[in-house]
């Protein structure tokens, strides 16, 4: 039972993947940013550094989605 | 003091049907509507908050439901793509190690802690987000060795970092929590419920 073709499943997931880690990654770019301003107004608090290394995280996991969503069809 | 059995409740467990249908489906080989029936399991996640922000029935027990209906589902959803096959059980199972180890590290940090409030991991916050994923990755066999192992990479970096803080750290005092979201008037919003674990 098919609702699409092969081909239409495929780019449904490349799009759905790479827009939403596209988004992600913009998104995590502005909390890193507003974390690394925190973080060395206070370079002593762990919690802050906890959150710069979290969105650095969301950064690498948004350009992996976008990564795999282009590796599909360019590479 | 709001009852359990509420609206929001109710969506959170409805998202449990989803699942003998989900099997179904693999099992026919259907794989584009089992990933429709997890994509209906995705937004009935979205709108149980709504619905329990509506009705003004947000609970303590809601909240652990529903993070507990999310490993349930997304993780029975592996599970069930492993034992068919279509994602590389290695990683599945290196996932399930790296998770448990995780676990053991808060259990730690809670008793050095001295209190049942946990380690804030912002990014194991983000990693579980896009486990939601590979369930989708893995029914639409879509990436699906990249996808998977690259998981497992990211997921074995921050459980290092964080056992690092859980056991090795200075345990701080309780502090307010702070949601790094971005609300839209700029100012953030502050609970009084210490650190809490994803």
């Amino acid at each position: 039972m098919n609702l699409v073709s092969h081909d239409g499943q495929m780019l449904f997931a490349a799009l759905m993947t790479g827009g939403v880690a596209g988004y992600w990654a913009a998104i995590d770019s502005v909390r890193l940013r507003r974390a690394v301003v925190a973080y060395r107004k206070d370079t002593g608090d762990r919690a802050l550094r906890d959150r710069v290394f979290g969105s650095a995280m969301g950064i690498v996991i948004g350009l992996t989605g976008v990564f795999g969503s282009l590796n599909y069809y360019f590479w | 003091m709001a009852s359990n059995l509420n609206p929001a409740n109710a969506v959170t467990a409805s998202r449990f049907l989803t699942l003998p249908p989900y099997v179904w489906a693999v099992d026919q080989g259907h794989y584009q509507v089992a990933c429709l029936l997890l994509l209906l399991c995705g937004v009935l996640d979205l709108f149980d908050g709504a619905v329990a922000r509506l009705f003004k029935c947000q609970t303590t027990f809601g909240e652990v439901f529903d993070a507990l209906a999310d490993g349930i589902c997304y993780g029975f959803a592996i599970i069930v793509l492993t034992a068919y096959g279509l994602v590389p059980w290695l990683a599945v199972v290196l996932i399930m190690v790296l998770g448990l180890m995780n676990a053991g590290f808060r259990w730690i940090y809670a008793r050095r802690a001295g209190r049942t409030t946990n380690y804030q991991s912002h990014a194991m916050e983000r990693l579980v987000a896009f486990a939601a994923y590979l369930g989708g990755f893995g029914t639409l066999g879509f990436q699906v060795e990249f996808f998977f192992w690259t998981f497992t990479g990211m997921l074995a970096l921050v459980v290092v970092h964080d056992a690092k803080r859980m056991v090795i750290d200075p345990v701080p005092p309780a502090a307010p929590r702070v949601h790094d979201d971005l609300p839209a008037s700029g100012e953030r919003r502050v609970e009084r419920t210490a650190e809490v674990s994803p």
